[in-house]
């Protein structure tokens, strides 16, 4: 009997080994690369109509898609971008809170599928989509099941530090989904729109003698009762925005893989000399009169605040979008410099 | 009675621990101060004090990094009282706050009143209190009290914090504005914008220490025994609660200030008894102390590997460091209590079982009641009638796809996950004769994780498979670690449990220090670090069903051997069987059976304790004949939770293991009242 265990469970190990490793061949999903950096991207549109280059490699698309689900916001804002409603989106309720551009979503007639990290396969399927757009570095496990229901684009906004810049991979990003939705010229539009709008907005900054003018951009919200705040870093694409109209970044803190710090209070001491820029819903500002942080004597004695130099921007400014909701923000930023000049 | 010269010994010890721990506390103040993202020096902070420096200065020292300093003091120096007062009147070394549940219920009371209650005119202290009064009442109500072993009252308060935790998680899940995974509160953590918190919850924390000294005495004589303390005039129940309540209270204000903060409450204390000082009141204050320079000092640490900018929660730091303690606290028992003999659990004898051939032919019309049940569930309706049309060959494209291909993956994977978990469960329980050992409780589940989570980090875009294999290893390597710490014991129970307890939140730590030092990597592993069968296709489900299947037949014949087992070691060694290594055989089988399941959903608790358990009140004790009973149950078990968590809020999921612990905890509370006679272990 002893004999025979000893033998028992080795075997099985084995057993299961050798039928598991003819699946590596399947499963494993090693590029050998990182999967966030994808092809390289070039500058400017090189575009080959059914080609569409993704986090995952390049793919094949056929026909027009009309009924498009979209799995992360800043696709849903490229969408409406390009003059199209998706049929279904990832956490409606939250983009309409956080995200705010000048082309809006028909929430009475798209379908939310569910929330962002985990969006429901089966309302998906329902929808009968004929093209599935989303983020690779949450679904890149789920790329089989979702081809499965319709062809998949998945992308991925944020570059690895070696990898493009992310206003590039964000130009890129709407370029492609132009291809892939036939509405390639209204993508190069956007995007010569919004070098137009850097250039305009870089003209006024000059001549109103703020170019090179330092700025801190912050984020701040409330979660699990704590105040949360997020510092931009250069390789975010506000910042590169930023930077496109003349202005320099004060924080520094190196790269940063979401494109911002979460940090405190206390980082702030360090950009006092810059202006002082954040984006907070008007019911959970941690600055304004009131709120948590309001109070704090290190708050009130920073140079910023003492000089005027904090300006409140709308909570739906995102930060993480596409062409428009980029463009709001940078003509928002120049409008607030501006009042102090 | 400690004698004259005894307890002046103690009080010259504890008045020497005591100043060289403040002396430590001012140093460690000292480079506490310092830290910070602002180039603040000593200097500074002196000039402040007389009032020369300039404003700005004047408000990070006053309002930024005092309130730090103040809050690590006040917590820590809480949560050491606390946890001396606890370990006393449970008369168990391993009791503390965070062990016994105390901080996750006063975390989770927080999380709620902030979510739903944000104008609440409650200060954060009192939700607190009241979550941690909750949580004790849990733990202690299932009649444990200071009668039941250190192992059993422990995993009671295991068991309660990881259901509690789900359901905080839960809460925080349906409220989800941050997708980027930070939970830097939840891992306790000390930053402080303002005296506010600290402010609230000051005076209660100095009030109720002042107490606990003061009944210094009273715990003194409560330490000699129910039956001594009573003989000598004292209300020993009413000194019990009293002296809990004024723990939990601590302990409440401590969770307010910083988030829930583990072993601080477990290690101080310990170490200040090692130290010789025994009687109360100087234990107290010396712990008080040392509290407060063994969390500023985790403080410190974190911020000086990980920079002051980025926040590195202390409450990582202290559960790092604090786990392996935990571990060799539970090696160093020299004496076992309970006869390794006795089967635990007492179940209702043969006669009341329903027959053995009906409970074997039940099983299997229960679990595919629960498949068809799980397929007919979901966002889209679809009727069983269409179900069993579609499983026939028939049905549209449509549902056929829906039933198939998405929900089929999801439920098989579920299904595989149930058998895996149950009949490691199974198997553990039988090794190590203890009713409460589960792969969640002894660490094979985290460990699990935590492999397959450091396989997605260093490897980018690695596939499946290769993170179950890490998976697995990572079970393998944890149960190794297990039985290797108690080998020389020959594996009792007791001691095994607290060791894989120890294993089980390092792993928890590594993980959640994984997860803080966040990277967009981590929120492919997110999902399936909540326990989720979200991630489940049909490739990986086949695969899961195959490997499963495989290392449950090969248990089979080691069910018989762990029978013979059953009537003790020497009539085993009697009758032939080799008890070391078909222990140690079954062992890894277990965690091979566990590890396959979190490598594709990730850990999933309860299972492995209830399954086997209600299987036991079917079928009975024998493990071969338990075994069928069990793996079915745990099948439906995971399916049923899956569904629901897939049904009940649709479009939005709750993760499989969160619905098993929301389910399993009551159920595993009930367990333990019916222990609560069932003989030692």
């Amino acid at each position: 009997m002893d004999a025979k265990t000893r033998r028992y469970a080795p075997i099985a190990i084995l057993l299961t080994a050798a039928l598991l490793l003819p699946g590596c061949a399947n499963l494993v999903q090693d590029t050998g690369q990182d999967p966030d950096d994808g092809p390289p991207a070039t500058a400017g549109a090189s575009l080959d109509d059914d080609v569409i280059r993704t986090a995952e490699g390049t793919k094949q698309l056929s026909g027009t898609p009309e009924r498009i689900v979209a799995l992360e916001w800043v696709y849903v804002s490229n969408l409406l971008t390009l003059g199209i409603q998706p049929v279904g989106v990832a956490d409606v309720d939250g983009y309409e809170k956080w995200v705010e551009i000048p082309r809006d979503l028909d929430t009475e007639n798209v379908t939310d599928v569910g929330t962002r990290t985990e969006p429901s396969m089966e309302k998906i399927a329902a929808l009968e989509p004929d093209l599935i757009i989303g983020p690779s570095y949450r679904l890149q496990d789920k790329a089989s099941q979702l081809e499965k229901i319709a062809p998949t684009l998945l992308f991925t906004s944020y570059p690895s530090e070696d990898g493009p810049r992310a206003i590039d991979r964000m130009e890129d990003i709407i370029l492609q989904m132009g291809d892939a939705v036939d509405r390639e010229e209204r993508a190069l539009q956007a995007v010569g729109e919004t070098h137009h709008r850097f250039n305009q907005v870089r003209e006024e900054l000059h001549a109103a003698d703020l170019t090179g003018h330092r700025v801190t951009v912050a984020a701040a919200f409330t979660y699990e009762g704590s105040t949360v705040m997020r510092l931009y870093t250069n390789n975010s694409v506000a910042i590169q925005a930023l930077e496109q109209v003349g202005l320099r970044n004060a924080w520094s803190d190196g790269f940063a893989k979401w494109g911002f710090s979460t940090t405190g209070l206390e980082s702030l001491a360090t950009v006092e000399d810059s202006t002082f820029l954040y984006i907070a819903h008007e019911d959970d500002d941690p600055f304004a009169e009131g709120g948590a942080w309001a109070d704090n004597s290190a708050w009130q004695n920073l140079t910023f605040v003492q000089e005027g130099r904090v300006h409140h921007l709308p909570g739906d400014t995102w930060l993480l979008g596409g062409p428009l909701s980029i463009q709001r923000f940078v003509q928002l930023t120049a409008d607030r410099l501006m009042t102090d000049a | 009675m400690p004698d004259r010269d005894g307890s002046r010994d103690d009080r010259l010890r504890a008045t020497g621990l005591s100043l060289a721990g403040l002396a430590t506390l001012v140093a460690v103040s000292a480079v506490h101060v310092g830290q910070g993202a602002a180039d603040l020096t000593l200097l500074d902070v002196w000039q402040v004090m007389v009032g020369t420096a300039g404003p700005l200065e004047t408000g990070l020292i006053l309002d930024l990094r005092l309130p730090r300093l103040a809050a690590g003091v006040l917590a820590g120096a809480s949560l050491a009282v606390a946890g001396a007062i606890l370990q006393t009147t449970t008369r168990n070394r391993m009791a503390s706050p965070a062990t016994l549940a105390v901080n996750s219920g006063a975390y989770l009371a927080i999380v709620v009143v902030a979510l739903l209650w944000p104008a609440a005119p409650l200060p954060p202290f009192a939700a607190a209190f009241l979550g941690g009064i909750v949580a004790a009442g849990l733990v202690f109500g299932t009649g444990i009290g200071a009668g039941g072993s250190p192992a059993r009252i422990v995993l009671a308060g295991v068991a309660v914090a990881l259901a509690l935790t789900s359901i905080t998680s839960a809460v925080l899940i349906l409220n989800d504005t941050s997708t980027t995974g930070l939970h830097l509160w939840g891992a306790g953590s000390l930053v402080q914008a303002g005296w506010d918190r600290v402010g609230s919850a000051l005076w209660p924390a100095l009030v109720f220490g002042a107490a606990a000294v003061a009944m210094g005495g009273m715990l003194d004589v409560y330490e000699l025994g129910d039956t001594a303390a009573r003989s000598l005039g004292q209300p020993v129940r009413r000194v019990r609660l009293a002296a809990m309540g004024v723990a939990v209270l601590l302990a409440a204000a401590a969770t307010a200030v910083v988030g829930p903060v583990a072993f601080v409450g477990l290690l101080v204390p310990n170490l200040v008894r090692e130290a010789g000082v025994r009687s109360h009141r100087p234990k107290l204050v010396t712990s008080a102390v040392w509290g407060a320079v063994i969390l500023l000092a985790a403080d410190v640490a974190a911020r000086a590997v990980h920079g002051p900018v980025r926040e590195m929660p202390a409450g990582v730091v202290t559960a790092i460091l604090g786990a392996p303690v935990l571990a060799y606290l539970a090696l160093r028992r020299t004496r076992d209590r309970g006869d390794p003999r006795a089967a635990v659990m007492v179940g209702p004898g043969a006669g009341a079982r329903p027959p053995y051939r009906v409970v074997v032919a039940a099983i299997p019309i229960l679990v595919v009641a629960a498949v068809v049940g799980g397929l007919t569930v979901g966002v889209v309706p679809v009727s069983p009638i269409e179900v069993g049309q579609v499983l026939l060959g028939a049905g549209s494209r449509a549902t056929r796809f829906l039933v198939l291909e998405l929900r089929a993956s999801r439920v098989a994977v579920a299904a595989a996950a149930g058998v895996g978990l149950a009949a490691s469960g199974l198997i553990l329980q039988d090794v190590l004769r203890n009713p409460l050992a589960a792969p969640a409780t002894l660490g094979v589940a985290p460990a699990a994780g935590l492999a397959g989570l450091g396989a997605i980090l260093l490897v980018p875009g690695i596939g499946t498979l290769w993170i179950a294999v890490a998976a697995v290893a990572g079970a393998l390597a944890s149960l190794g670690v297990v039985v290797a710490a108690t080998w020389s014991g020959g594996l009792a129970p007791e001691r095994v449990v607290l060791v894989g307890i120890s294993v089980a939140a390092i792993a928890a730590a590594a993980s959640k220090l994984l997860v803080v030092t966040a990277d967009v990597r981590v929120a492919r592993a997110l999902v399936w670090l909540a326990g989720s069968t979200y991630g489940a296709d049909m490739p990986a489900a086949k695969l899961l069903l195959l490997a499963t299947a495989i290392l449950a037949v090969a248990a089979v014949p080691l069910l018989r051997r762990l029978d013979v087992i059953g009537l003790g070691d020497d009539a085993a060694g009697g009758l032939g069987v080799d008890v070391l290594r078909t222990r140690a055989g079954a062992l890894i089988l277990a965690a091979g059976l566990a590890g396959l399941p979190v490598a594709v959903v990730g850990p999933i608790a309860f299972v492995g304790i209830l399954a086997p358990h209600a299987a036991r009140l079917l079928a009975g004790p024998s493990a071969s004949r338990r075994a069928p009973v069990a793996i079915g149950l745990g099948a439906v078990l995971v399916i049923v939770a899956d569904t629901v968590g897939r049904g009940l809020l649709a479009p939005v999921q709750l993760p499989v293991g969160l619905v098993t612990s929301l389910v399993g905890a009551p159920y595993f509370g009930f367990l333990l009242l019916r222990a609560r006679g069932g003989g030692p272990g």
